[in-house]
């Protein structure tokens, strides 16, 4: 376990390739409905420590509902998900301990607007964690430093440009040192330019082992940084591989169909 | 705003008259007489304004006998309030206007404008009025506000002090009611009955704020929460509160404790004020409910669900994130709602309490003040008016200072 891995990851084990012993993320065959709508159709897979898993499908596939239950702001109606090791289910203590092994970031970052930048990164780990306020504020700057925007750190979220106010988002998630970091969209508020900027962060991430999983559209960046490709189409999992088979020999006809259509 | 602006504030310098003139013909011209139409509209609106003001100011300078206010003045300030006991009420307003001071500073500079009017008004107009004899009193304390103000100002500045400067506002509000109290009992106490004036009004309508704040925030929460029991508790409340006249209400915690509430402990005995107090409490605490909800329904539910995510509790959500974001939301109509507040405590009048307007009219029953209730009224008018000002405009800064604002880009 290198230096750089117990930074961002807080002591999760690092990338271990394919044989990943020990999967941070387990699904077995969830289902959740909206009223009569059936969202997800029993999905199941696993996600192992340290691995990049990038979830895409047509819009409507339920693929932010796939994320939002793994930690819990959706509740899943039947079906297991077991995240490091923690059952989610209706006990309370399970859902505190989940939240604390989870980050969360989202398509329009959702900063607290009447805290800074130092603020909006402090509090948790503060108020959850119970971190002595140097410590945090220490923590804030050198994540600050990592996700490339050191300088904004007394700025309010009203004041940042749509590319930082994502990194302030990443560095706030990452300041609860989760083991696994769950990214609805990160990118598609944004403009070109910034996307490429918390693209390559995303890479970074990655590359220091960081349990992740993307939905996206950027196919581009899924091919580059994902270990593994998850393609959902209403609420089922069409199928999932790494880029390499997605890309280069999809095995489903509708995985290939979607595929031309947007690359 | 610099539409609006003089010309000769353009920051130039002083000019000579004619210059000073022209320039305000030039404003004048293109703003109030740029077509016809205007013209007209314009000349009417002044010569209106013109003929008003010029039979108001005649009637004050001319007509008008503020001996009725000069001799009164004790009456209406603090009522029948023993004057051996006055010990107990001056540290009162030096502790006021020092918190008003600080607190003004803390959050921000006092515009030109309002500390303009409030200097006309507070510091020369009601003086005259009132005699300055008794004004001089309260100079130790405006000056001290002065200063205090300058101090905070300072301090506030430096961004290390900032927070601090602000907590120590805040705390000293929230020290001011028990102290007020606390004077008003210790060694012996003055028997509340004698309570009276706008001291009278300042008090319930400071308990009031500090017993309905937290209560309505309650209320705003239980009303908002996920459990049913709650928030139907919550909703019948508010409709009932908001259902019922003050003035029943009143006449309620007057009358209802003697009739069918039990006395718990001696609650009957508990003095009139305090039981008023609390009605207004009930009362205004059903409106701050309405107002935070409002506040609270504002925030986006992306809010909530970042909070939920990075692992915070529903309480430290609603300490860290909801609560401070709706309590600025609706900082206009809560400000509001004190505001409101503060002008029905002339209602005690209703449970026989004598309050500041209550004790103006009062005067009016005095042989030699025959038919000056006009006097009397439009001094309380004015007293109530600058409190009022001195409240909205502390509201707005507030408003501002929470707006959660950077420097960069507006």
């Amino acid at each position: 376990m290198t230096d750089a891995t117990t930074d961002v990851t807080g002591g999760a084990a690092p990338a271990t390739g394919t044989e990943a012993p020990h999967p941070a993320i387990v699904c077995r065959d969830v289902h959740k409905w909206y009223g009569r709508f059936h969202a997800l159709r029993g999905i199941t897979t696993d996600i192992a420590e340290g691995e990049t898993v990038v979830v895409f499908g047509p819009s409507g596939s339920a693929k932010s509902t796939f994320l939002r239950c793994l930690n819990r702001l959706e509740v899943h109606d039947s079906g297991e998900i077991t995240i490091a090791g923690i059952t989610l289910d209706h006990q309370v203590h399970n859902l505190a301990a989940v939240r604390r092994q989870v980050g969360m970031v989202f398509q329009h970052f959702h900063l607290f607007p009447h805290l800074t930048v130092r603020q909006n990164i402090t509090l948790a780990p503060q108020v959850v964690r119970h971190m002595a306020k140097a410590e945090a504020d220490a923590r804030a700057l050198r994540l600050l430093e990592q996700v490339g925007i050191p300088n904004l750190i007394d700025m309010y979220p009203s004041d940042l440009s749509g590319g930082q106010a994502q990194r302030v988002a990443i560095a706030r998630a990452l300041a609860m040192e989760p083991r696994v970091l769950l990214l609805d969209e990160p990118t598609s508020a944004l403009d070109p330019e910034s996307i490429r900027g918390i693209l390559a962060l995303l890479g970074e991430l990655s590359d220091l082992g960081m349990t992740m999983v993307i939905v996206t559209h950027e196919m581009g960046f899924a091919r580059e940084v994902a270990d593994r490709l998850l393609f959902l189409e209403e609420g089922q999992v069409v199928e999932e591989g790494p880029p390499e088979q997605i890309f280069g020999h999809a095995q489903e006809e509708r995985t290939r169909r979607f595929l031309s259509q947007i690359l | 705003m610099t539409a609006v602006r003089l010309p000769l504030e353009s920051g130039r310098g002083l000019r000579s008259a004619r210059e000073v003139l022209a320039a305000a013909w030039e404003w004048a011209r293109t703003r109030l007489f740029n077509s016809p139409a205007n013209a007209v509209v314009s000349l009417l609106l002044i010569v209106l304004l013109a003929w008003a003001s010029f039979l108001f100011l005649r009637w004050m300078a001319f007509e008008a006998d503020w001996g009725v206010v000069r001799t009164n003045r004790r009456l209406l300030l603090v009522g029948r309030f023993p004057q051996d006991q006055e010990w107990r009420i001056w540290p009162v307003v030096y502790a006021l206007t020092a918190l008003l001071g600080w607190t003004w500073g803390s959050w921000g500079r006092v515009t030109r404008w309002a500390a303009a009017t409030m200097a006309l008004i507070g510091v020369l107009v009601l003086p005259t009025l009132a005699g300055w004899g008794g004004a001089l009193a309260f100079l130790p304390a405006v000056t001290l506000a002065a200063l205090v103000h300058l101090v905070a100002l300072r301090l506030a500045t430096r961004p290390a002090w900032r927070t601090r400067v602000r907590v120590a506002s805040g705390v000293g509000w929230f020290l001011a009611l028990p102290l007020t109290l606390a004077l008003l009992h210790v060694r012996g106490g003055v028997d509340p009955t004698l309570w009276g004036g706008l001291y009278l009004n300042l008090v319930v309508a400071s308990g009031a704020v500090m017993g309905a704040l937290p209560l309505g925030i309650a209320l705003a929460l239980a009303r908002t929460s996920s459990f049913r029991a709650l928030r139907w508790a919550s909703t019948v409340y508010v409709e009932v509160m908001r259902g019922l006249p003050l003035p029943v209400m009143l006449t309620l915690s007057w009358l209802a404790l003697r009739t069918f509430l039990p006395s718990w402990g001696g609650l009957d005995e508990v003095a009139l004020v305090y039981r008023v107090t609390i009605a207004f409490a009930l009362f205004t605490a059903a409106f701050i409910a309405e107002a935070v909800r409002g506040g609270l329904n504002s925030i986006p539910r992306g809010q909530r669900e970042a909070a939920a995510a990075l692992g915070l509790q529903w309480w430290q959500m609603t300490a860290y994130v909801t609560m401070p974001q709706a309590i600025r939301n609706s900082l206009p109509a809560l400000a509001g709602e004190f505001i409101g507040l503060f002008m029905t405590t002339t209602l005690v009048a209703v449970v026989g309490l004598t309050d500041m307007l209550q004790a103006a009219r009062g005067t009016t029953e005095q042989p030699d003040f025959f038919g000056r209730q006009k006097e009397v009224l439009l001094f309380v008018g004015m007293l109530f008016w600058v409190t009022a000002f001195a409240l909205s405009r502390l509201s707005a800064r507030l408003e501002r200072a929470l707006a959660g604002k950077g420097t960069r880009r507006a």
